[in-house]
């Protein structure tokens, strides 16, 4: 028999070369930041409720979200991969939101010429990401989401990094397409579906980067109708009733396709008539109630921010740059979980988020239970203006603290 | 006292006699039996666990405390209050119950046959009566009469055979495997960045924690106008200069900038025109001159609070400043500095204006946290980590070293997302500030967007408060899920751990007990047992107990067995069948995430879409197939070979099917439970997370209860020994 000494000694020396093994093979340090903090100042402009996040380019403004969200100082700071997407398709990049949320955990960023390149600003940035792999899908690192060829795979993984490959031809087949791959991956099929319009693209801004935070579904309508992905995706809710929100305006997406899509399950339109206003009022918007019941218990749908009090973090973008703004939902995902807010497309902020800001001033009270708002300005397209109006906006109620 | 002693030649005819003997009320003792657990060594476990857990355990409070630094623990105080301490007292209870156990592990002589098996009888009795039991039974009553004792047998095997050594391999890579992913976290926990190359960084800006962009302190100044916006108020840069006008800033809702202008007037008479200026306020804040580092964080307070600041040094508060306090009375006065900055004197001369109190310390970090925490009435932030739940932080974060980037950071207390001033040294964030981040760190109980959060502005360039400190920072005030605290420790999660130090402690101590207190027991249980207790923690060691406490060993056929009632038999059954699957099941599952978890697309599309999760359908099938080959070949199958006395080939025959049925309802009890919580409940725990640990020990326990299930028919029907 073997002296429980020597097995308990076996046991230390092997866990003793584990440990080592793993502290040496780790991604190893890289060089600390030690830029001056006023580079790229005009970029990352601060104010006292906001901050801005900017590059110079879109590609690099996508950069500047995931470098916000992930500081890649230690393990857990990593995204769990990168979500790489055309820069020319914003269907097909609202889309692929819903991927970024766990267990995937991963923030935007574009790929260029059609699709076909990775370029520096996005390499260096996974670069320095160094995902860590989405472990309930062997570890993959890098997710390409749309009509990109295999050469980007290949780029990529040339680079060291494991990559899948969710091909479609189009915005609508990738819908389905990610449908399923989040089914398996989840091994269930959302009930909440958020439907959305190609050819009225700005009016999905919002529900896009509430994907990221909550991981819903989304699925398209046409100016033709129902696509077929749609209703295959639509069927295979079944026998769960799915609930449907519709992110378009009756101008856009008519009743009778809304009616089409009530035989999948139940439909209801978010309001707002146009993309700045439909913005608000889904950041206000609350569905509760049904959703599973098996007699003895219950699971209940719980969609939209609903957010009518102080106390939260809001992204000002502006629409008439898509690539803008659909990268944002990496800050819907982590951090505080901010929910977005458009401005006109001349960058001037609307009446109609002026009045939604009322809901969230806070009052003062005492430092030890003040609320705070906190904004998020994203990219170049919000004037500074604008940026300060905003800031103002979510800032506390003054009067000032009376001495005690 | 009587003392009796019945003599029987079986194990088994003594234990029937002792059963009616006390049904009959006599009182008896089995002298010859197994007793892993005497009185003695329970004692000193006891001893032992307390001292431990006492020492560990002051340890961890005075960490709650905020007293000392737990350097490379900072993330377990996103765990609720107390929970350090409980943590640490547990693993220090069963480190020391450990200790004190082994210490006092006395070997005992094998239970040899061919001597008669003695049963004490503790009573007044009527001698007739236990004799007549006692020869109902087979046995004689104080050595009357002849006894029939079993046959000698041959020497147990002790040899380690090339099987055997496969069996031990297996077993202690197993334990180490286990123990390499459990430790995992600790080490992720004690590594700081960076983790990869951060000159390809746009901005210092993460989503907690922005830095003000600029150089120098005069430019971070200007930066602040400007942010704020409004009218200004221009200081010299002069942190005592700014800490006394920057209350007469706010009041006048005027941004403070720092080094706006030059040095003009002297410190004293600023100081008695400030305090004229604010003529209403109830509060003075003293702070001391000659080291602006202390004098900041009291600043930030009063600045907020529009309380005027008086400087003070060694000698006192300078003559100018006297004449405007003349004629206050009643008035609250703090201390901003310690003992050797203000001496008691000082505050001796201030007590004829009001009430005097001292809010200092030595450690310069502790210093801030006092003045971030402290609240007196309404004067104070009051942002105590303790009770702390809803409010919503904002921290200037700055260098110590550098008072002058935390005075120009001045108009932080009381413009925009106004808070107190917190300190770091450069390269690693202070370990009492961070600590207290993780412990103030929000936890979303409905949705992540809920609120509260956190946000830190950080003062100053690289060389003052590196990249690395405040993506440190920026990690340890995140928001988190209550029960799943990600990279923080939560409350289910210290349960868990907790469940684990002392599974690991009471399988090291079964590893040394068995072959000095279980002489009788075999190689394979030997390996089985420790393993089993390794996973199934408390229950295992309560299992352990009932299986070998007090059980005699009876020789059947010359091969020792413990004679137990049919439930412990069960217990034992379960174990062998299972406690090396068990065990191999969860290392396989580690070593498997290492590469990833595959992923079956193949079925997309169709019903069986749910087939690819590897959560859901496959994972199972890949861990249980090779636990159950290993398992059956290298364990369950020379054990059962040896004790029905067949070859290798049938031993493994007999186990195949035990193991096979033991291990798929074990696993059904498990992953059910993993499954559950993993899609039910918010707790998608990843393998680099604290909360890990519980679903996988909390189901491999659910798993040996459903085993038991099967088992106890298998007992039942004779097909397992339940004797070793």
């Amino acid at each position: 028999m073997v002296r429980p000494s020597l097995t308990l000694l076996a046991v230390a020396v092997l866990l003793a070369l584990g440990l080592a093994w793993i502290t040496l093979t780790w991604g190893g340090s890289g060089a600390p930041l030690t830029a001056a903090p006023n580079q790229n100042a005009e970029l990352m402009e601060l104010t006292g409720t906001t901050a801005r996040l900017s590059g110079q380019t879109h590609l690099r403004t996508a950069v500047a979200y995931a470098q916000a969200v992930y500081a890649a100082n230690q393990d857990p700071d990593r995204p769990g991969a990168v979500l790489l997407v055309r820069d020319d398709d914003p269907a097909a990049a609202i889309a692929a939101t819903r991927l970024q949320q766990v267990p995937v955990n991963a923030p935007m960023l574009f790929v260029t010429d059609g699709g076909t390149r990775v370029p520096d600003a996005t390499m260096d940035e996974l670069l320095r990401l160094n995902p860590k792999g989405v472990m309930v899908d062997n570890n993959v690192q890098v997710y390409l989401a749309g009509k990109i060829p295999e050469s980007v795979q290949q780029q990529v993984e040339k680079a060291g990094f494991r990559v899948r490959r969710l091909f479609a031809e189009n915005a609508v087949a990738l819908a389905e397409e990610l449908d399923e791959f989040l089914a398996v991956l989840k091994s269930n099929h959302s009930e909440e579906i958020l439907i959305a319009a190609p050819q009225a693209i700005d009016y999905a801004f919002a529900g896009a980067t509430w994907n990221a935070h909550h991981g819903s579904a989304l699925a398209f309508v046409t100016p033709d109708g129902v696509p077929p992905e749609t209703r295959r995706m639509l069927r295979r809710r079944a026998p769960s009733r799915a609930y449907l929100y519709l992110f378009a305006p009756p101008n856009v997406v008519s009743a009778s396709v809304a009616a089409e899509l009530s035989r999948y399950g139940h439909i209801q339109r978010i309001p707002g008539t146009t993309p700045q206003e439909m913005a608000v009022r889904w950041a206000a918007y609350r569905d509760e109630g049904r959703r599973l019941g098996w007699w003895f218990g219950e699971r209940a749908r719980r969609i939209g921010w609903g957010i009518t009090e102080p106390g939260h973090n809001a992204i000002l973008a502006n629409p008439a740059d898509w690539r803008e703004v659909v990268p944002t939902s990496v800050l819907s995902h982590l951090g505080k979980h901010a929910f977005l807010l458009l401005t006109n497309p001349d960058g001037t902020l609307p009446a109609s988020v002026r009045a939604y800001l009322q809901l969230l001033k806070p009052a003062r009270t005492h430092p030890s239970q003040q609320i705070f708002n906190f904004g998020w300005i994203a990219g170049q397209g919000v004037p500074a203006a604008t940026a300060r109006q905003f800031s103002d906006l979510l800032r506390v109620a003054e009067p000032s603290a009376p001495a005690p | 006292m009587l003392l009796k002693v019945a003599r029987f030649s079986s194990a088994r005819d003594a234990v029937d006699f002792a059963r009616e003997a006390r049904a009959a009320g006599w009182r008896i003792t089995l002298p010859d039996a197994a007793y892993p657990v005497t009185w003695a060594s329970l004692r000193a476990t006891l001893l032992g666990a307390v001292l431990g857990g006492i020492l560990l355990g002051t340890v961890g409070g005075l960490g709650e405390l905020g007293l000392i630094r737990l350097r490379g623990l900072e993330p377990l105080f996103a765990a609720p209050l107390l929970g350090v301490v409980f943590l640490l007292a547990v693993a220090g209870a069963s480190l020391g119950g450990l200790i004190a156990a082994l210490i006092c592990l006395r070997p005992v002589p094998l239970l040899t046959p061919g001597q008669p098996y003695r049963v004490c009888i503790d009573g007044r009795g009527n001698n007739e009566a236990m004799a007549n039991l006692a020869r109902r039974y087979g046995g004689s009553l104080d050595g009357q009469g002849s006894l029939q004792t079993e046959a000698a047998p041959p020497p147990s095997a002790r040899e380690m055979t090339l099987p055997r050594w496969l069996a031990w391999g297996i077993a202690v890579v197993t334990a180490a495997v286990l123990l390499i992913a459990t430790f995992y976290i600790w080490l992720v926990a004690l590594f700081r960045g960076p983790n990869s190359n951060q000159e390809t960084r746009i901005g210092y800006t993460l989503k907690n924690a922005q830095r003000i962009p600029a150089e120098t302190p005069a430019s971070v100044g200007r930066a602040l106008s400007q942010m704020m916006g409004g009218p200004t108020l221009a200081v010299p840069e002069d942190p005592i200069a700014a800490a006394i006008l920057a209350p007469v800033a706010a009041s006048r809702n005027q941004t403070l900038v720092y080094g706006g202008t030059p040095a003009s007037q002297e410190i004293e008479a600023l100081a008695a025109t400030a305090l004229r200026a604010l003529p209403d306020s109830r509060v003075l804040v003293v702070v001391p001159v000659e080291a602006p580092a202390y004098a900041l964080p009291p600043a930030y307070a009063a600045a907020f609070f529009r309380a005027p600041v008086i400087p003070a040094d060694s000698r006192g508060i300078p003559a100018p400043v006297r004449a405007a306090l003349e004629g206050r009375r009643g008035l609250r006065i703090f201390l901003g500095g310690p003992d050797g900055l203000i001496p008691e004197s000082v505050a001796a001369g201030l007590r004829r204006y009001g009430t005097v109190q001292r809010v200092a310390s030595g450690d310069i970090y502790r210093h801030a946290l006092l003045w971030a925490r402290g609240r007196w009435d309404d004067f104070g932030w009051g942002i105590n980590e303790r009770f702390q739940r809803d409010g919503y932080p904002c921290f200037a974060l700055a260098n110590p070293e550098t008072p002058d980037f935390a005075a120009a950071g001045l108009p932080l207390a009381y413009r925009g997302n106004n808070g107190p001033l917190l300190y770091t040294p450069r390269d690693r964030l202070d370990g009492l500030t961070e600590q207290y981040l993780w412990r103030l760190s929000p936890d979303y109980f409905v949705t992540p967007s809920e609120g509260p959060f956190i946000n830190l502005r950080i003062l100053g360039g690289p060389d003052a408060v590196s990249y690395s400190a405040q993506a440190r920072a920026d990690l340890a005030s995140e928001v988190r899920a209550y029960r799943n605290q990600g990279a923080g420790m939560s409350g289910l999660a210290l349960l868990g751990w907790a469940w684990f130090f002392i599974g690991l402690a009471g399988s090291i101590w079964a590893l040394f007990a068995m072959p000095a207190r279980l002489p009788e027991t075999g190689f394979y249980p030997r390996l089985s047992w420790p393993l089993a207790i390794l996973v199934l923690s408390p229950v295992g060691i309560i299992a352990f107990l009932l299986c070998y406490q007090g059980r005699p060993v009876s020789y059947d056929e010359g091969k020792p067995v413990y004679v137990r009632p049919l439930w412990a038999r069960t217990l034992s059954a379960t174990t062998m069948s299972l406690g090396a699957g068990l065990a191999l099941m969860i290392a396989i599952f580690y070593l498997m995430q290492l590469n990833g978890l595959p992923l079956f697309t193949t079925f997309a599309g169709t019903r069986l879409f749910w087939l690819g999760s590897p959560l859901a359908a496959w994972m199972w099938a890949l861990m249980v197939i090779p636990a159950f080959f290993l398992s059956t070949l290298l364990f369950t199958g020379p054990m059962m070979a040896e004790m029905a006395g067949t070859r290798y080939r049938g031993g493994v025959r007999l186990a195949a099917p035990v193991v096979a049925l033991s291990l798929v309802t074990a696993s059904l009890g498990m992953w059910t439970l993993v499954w559950y919580w993993m899609n039910f409940h918010p707790l998608l725990a990843e393998e680099d997370r604290w909360l890990w640990i519980t679903p996988l020990w909390w189901g491999g326990t659910l798993g040996y209860l459903t085993a038991l299930i099967p088992n106890y028919l298998m007992e039942r029907a004779g097909w397992m020994g339940g004797g070793s």
